[in-house]
């Protein structure tokens, strides 16, 4: 059913290059808008379909239905500018696709274009109308060699979180229906199950579940998969290299690492931070699409410092992250935090032919979160600064930090007002589980492992309250 | 140019030591006892910059600073005890002549005003999508849209609001007075009164019948009698501009430029803090005619544990209000006293009491109005990490109830007997509440802890008191939670969510943000153009 090779969510970032071309630029963007005002209605729980200028009637998004992607949790579609690049080394615009999905990268695509490609009506995954303003796009009548093109595209994910890493779409959605399927249960049946012992009701819910009550879908019983021995196995070796890699920085390699604290400490003195001169401003037009459903999204995009030793420093930082979040970050919290769904950091190489010092690599940062965007960054400072401040004290204006880890966003207003002055406005974005949190989903998930076996007197009361 | 920031460790985060009489006396003294009338007076100042300030020159003589000599209050036929207080919107600021660039300084919500905070703030707008992209100060005050509900029936409209006064008597009569001349001294000064909100005789409890203010922090080094614990202990930039907060930073303030040719540098916001105005009714009615039906309804029901929903409907309907609200209405936390109100603890140990025993809300449920408001030491992570981020987000409370005040009692047993209840004038609550950032106080409070539909796990379920309705509320239990859902629900509503979920008992009517300047910055700006 679910191997477990293929299961684990992954993060699709297909970045290509937009043509110079004012007026098919501005028709991708009108495009765009199009799909966000129907999406924007769908966040807002009405529909509210744009009004076209000529005939005042609505128009209907027929480019890009991102709920009939195959397996995707979340999505996004960016245009990336270079609104803070200076006026004389602007960086060409670059078309982002940011998808959270499960499986292989090369299945994901293929289904994706099976399902675009199908004919059936009702299906809009006009990609050509999306990507056809990009260099050298191959339509989807191409087959396998636009699957061949998207992945030539897409960027590796420096960095990469979830919080239900792990668990399919399919597994989200169906745990969210056997969820609401034994609340219905329990409200229709409460005054006689509420005196009864636990071990009892969780007997009783899972008889009325296996009779296939209305709302269930076959196969929603099913357990998400368990994490195997794969698993234990990662976890432990990458453990034992990181410890090992630490202590060789710290004998062997302690020249070198002496070398490379008093080079940091060189920089972190002479580095510019931003000042904040007011309370936190953010950009009205980003602040108007927040706060429509229950997450929230951000695109974040900044220069590395120039120079070689923050790219490697930056490289090494998200790697350690990456593994830690492969392995020890799986139970829905990150560094504390509880609230994020699909993370990720890529990095925009920058490959002009251009000297090297005069290179502007850029460091993409996609979150899809819970709740507002000043709690998400408030739980930044209260509960992950240094990990975070490890990453982005190796970019621009980033407040002065000490030793990697220290300061920098600890300083929260400037840390916030920073991250604002960095945003880019996401242009399409969707939510596969528009009225659940993490938390929510975990929970779900949990019942469900539940269900699948008789509980005890010490379990079921657990088991019970989590409903 | 702006002068450098200052150096954290030099600034302090407490008040000892500062000069108190900058301050404003309402940031320490909510003044119940010794003014139990108040009124809150909506000003809209003239547009010559020259009169407004003449207008500001007669208020600032009446002001009350905390240890200063109460000022001489003058109304016709006389004088009389009482106490005048001053906040100012930005739209104020400006009729007064404040330079612009450090008006530009001020927050961005306190600019943008709360009727554009709507969609944060849970309160509903005819267009969700109002909010064309702004840029400056005018098309921020010129384009604010008004939440529906405020253009009803006893609505405040304060998009044209320059300034309030807070006003506090000792009797209703001096407040009558208070209130007229202060009227009239506008009037002559060539501006116009928006309205006047009158509270209520204070009465320690909210319409609904709740006891209320019982949990208040304590800013670090106010002066007080008790000695605060350090939990509820803050550090005095949460509440002050120009204080250490509780991220050990100096929150940022409006200051002038540097080369400013009378003001260089000074820092119009120290000493000050913002306020936050709202006017809330409360449906009490609905309430308990909702809680009494429900109460029918689930009386002598096990929740397990050795909890049970009492069997005596009366009993049943106080049982569940207490879960919603996390409190018995004699103000004993549901924590303390799970099963009855039981005797009133005193003030001193009323409010003492941490959640961590109850992780699954059994006692007092995760979702109640007094947790969601405060969740003390169950805001997640370890209990010292809780306390922390809690201490970030806390307000000072400075509101009063207004209307009719139903006794809570009398009117339940109306309710469950089926006999018909008179109908009495509005009633609700003057809400106000003082902080030094109001994104991070006040709207964090009621988007990420009152509102959210997805607090702490929950599903779908916002403040059942409060909150903006529409939602059911769950009580956990051991082996079945209970669910609250609306005993009346329209037949008519398709949306089964909508149909089943609990009506909004508590619904804004106006509101706006406004700063609370010191004794300094009000000598400024009544200074001669």
């Amino acid at each position: 059913m679910f191997d477990p090779t293929t299961y684990a969510s992954r993060a699709l970032t297909v970045a290509a290059e937009l043509v110079a071309d004012d007026e098919a630029v501005a028709e991708l963007r009108g495009r765009l808008q199009v799909i966000h005002d129907d999406l924007l209605g769908d966040n807002a729980g009405k529909p509210r379909p744009a009004l076209d200028a000529a005939s005042g009637r609505p128009v209907v998004n027929t480019i890009f239905r991102p709920a009939q992607l195959p397996d995707t949790h979340f999505t996004r579609l960016v245009i990336v500018d270079d609104p803070r690049g200076p006026a004389d080394d602007k960086l060409p615009l670059v078309l982002v696709w940011e998808s959270n999905h499960d499986g292989a990268p090369a299945d994901y695509l293929r289904q994706v274009l099976a399902r675009a490609t199908s004919g059936e009506p009702g299906v809009h995954l006009d990609f050509d109308a999306i990507f056809g303003a990009c260099v050298g796009y191959p339509s989807m009548a191409r087959g396998d060699e636009w699957v061949a093109w998207m992945l030539a595209h897409a960027l590796r994910a420096e960095a990469f979180y979830s919080g239900y890493r792990g668990v399919p779409k399919r597994r989200v959605d169906a745990a969210g229906r056997v969820h609401a399927a034994i609340r219905r249960f329990l409200d229709e049946h409460r005054a006689d199950l509420a005196g009864q012992d636990p071990v009892a009701v969780h007997r009783r819910i899972r008889d009325h579940l296996r009779a296939g009550p209305p709302g269930l879908e076959p196969g929603d019983l099913e357990p998400a998969v368990e994490r195997g021995a794969g698993f234990w196995l990662r976890k432990w070796a990458t453990l034992v290299l990181l410890g090992v890699a630490a202590l060789l920085l710290l004998t062997f390699l302690l020249p070198f690492t002496l070398a490379w604290y008093v080079t940091l400490r060189r920089h972190e003195r002479r580095d510019k931070p931003d000042r904040a001169v007011r309370a936190v401003h953010g950009l009205p037009d980003l602040i108007a699409v927040e706060d429509r459903i229950v997450q929230n999204q951000l695109t974040h995009l900044v220069d590395l410092k120039p120079g070689v030793f923050r790219y490697v420093t930056q490289r090494v930082v998200l790697f350690a992250i990456d593994q830690l979040a492969r392995v020890i970050f799986v139970h829905g919290e990150l560094g504390g935090i509880t609230s994020i769904h699909f993370a990720r950091w890529v990095i925009l190489h920058d490959r002009r032919d251009v000297p090297a010092h005069r290179r502007r690599h850029r460091l993409l940062f996609f979150s899809n979160y819970d709740f507002s965007w000043d709690s998400y960054l408030g739980e930044f400072v209260d509960r992950a600064a240094r990990g975070l401040t490890a990453v982005w004290s190796n970019t621009e204006g980033y407040p002065r930090t000490e030793n990697l880890v220290n300061q920098g966003a600890t300083d929260e207003e400037t840390f916030k007002q920073w991250a604002r002055d960095r945003q880019l406005a996401s242009q399409v974005w969707w939510s596969g589980v528009r009225y659940s949190t993490v938390e929510n989903v975990n929970n779900d998930v949990a019942i469900v492992r539940g269900l699948g076996r008789d509980l005890d007197d010490e379990d079921a009361p657990g088991w019970l309250v989590r409903l | 140019m702006l002068a450098a920031d200052p150096d954290p460790a030099a600034v302090p985060d407490t008040l000892a030591g500062a000069d108190l009489s900058q301050i404003q006396t309402l940031v320490f003294r909510g003044g119940a006892r010794d003014f139990p009338w108040s009124s809150f007076l909506f000003v809209s100042l003239p547009s010559e910059v020259a009169a407004a300030r003449a207008w500001l020159r007669e208020v600032a003589a009446q002001l009350a600073w905390h240890g200063r000599p109460r000022p001489t209050l003058r109304v016709e036929g006389g004088e009389l005890v009482g106490r005048v207080q001053l906040a100012l919107t930005t739209r104020g600021l400006r009729r007064l002549g404040l330079d612009r660039a450090v008006i530009g300084r001020f927050p961005f919500e306190a600019k943008a005003g709360m009727e554009r905070r709507a969609r944060v703030l849970g309160d509903p707008v005819d267009d969700p999508h109002a909010g064309d992209p702004l840029e400056t100060l005018e098309q921020f005050e010129a384009n604010k849209p008004l939440p529906t509900d405020w253009a009803g029936t006893g609505g405040v409209d304060l998009r044209s609001c320059d300034a309030v006064l807070p006003l506090f008597a000792t009797s209703a009569p001096d407040r009558h007075a208070l209130d007229l001349a202060q009227r009239d001294r506008l009037r002559r000064a060539g501006g116009t009164t928006l309205t006047s909100e009158y509270s209520a005789e204070w009465k320690e409890r909210e319409p609904f019948g709740f006891a209320d203010g019982l949990s208040q922090p304590a800013v670090r080094g106010q002066p007080t009698r008790a000695t605060p614990s350090p939990e509820n202990e803050l550090a005095a930039g949460e509440i002050l501009l120009g204080y250490r907060n509780e991220y050990h930073q100096v929150p940022k303030s409006p200051r002038f430029d540097l080369d400013h040719p009378t003001h260089g540098g000074f820092d119009v916001g120290k000493d000050g803090t913002f306020l936050v105005f709202r006017k809330l009714e409360q449906d009490v009615l609905a309430f308990w005619r909702t809680f009494a039906a429900l109460g029918q309804r689930f009386a002598g029901q096990a929740v397990g544990d050795g909890y049970t929903v009492p069997a005596d409907p009366f009993a049943a309907t106080h049982w569940l209000a207490a879960r919603a609200m996390g409190r018995w209405t004699n103000g004993n936390s549901t924590l303390t006293h799970p099963h009855a109100a039981g005797d009133r603890l005193p003030p001193t140990t009323i409010n003492d009491f941490v959640y961590g025993a109850d992780p699954h809300g059994l006692a007092c449920p995760i979702g109640s109005h007094v947790r969601r408001a405060n969740p003390r030491d169950q805001r997640g992570g370890p209990t010292d990490e809780s306390w922390k981020v809690v201490k970030r987000h806390r307000i000072l409370r400075r509101g009063r109830a207004y209307g009719h005040l139903h006794d809570a009692d009398t009117l339940i047993r109306l309710l469950l007997a089926g006999e018909p209840v008179e109908e009495r004038p509005a009633s609700g609550l003057l809400f106000v509440c003082l902080q030094s950032n109001i994104t991070r106080g006040f709207e964090f409070v009621q988007q990420i802890w009152n509102n959210n539909p997805g607090f702490h796990g929950v599903y779908q379920e916002a403040d059942a008191i409060a909150g903006p309705g529409g939602c059911r509320y769950s009580i956990p239990a051991r082996t079945v939670r209970l669910r609250l859902d609306n005993p009346f629900p329209d037949p008519a509503e398709p949306d089964e969510d909508r149909r089943l979920g609990l009506p909004r008992f508590v619904v804004p009517r106006g509101g706006g943000y406004f700063f609370v300047p010191s004794r300094a910055t009000v000598e400024l700006l009544t200074a001669a153009a």
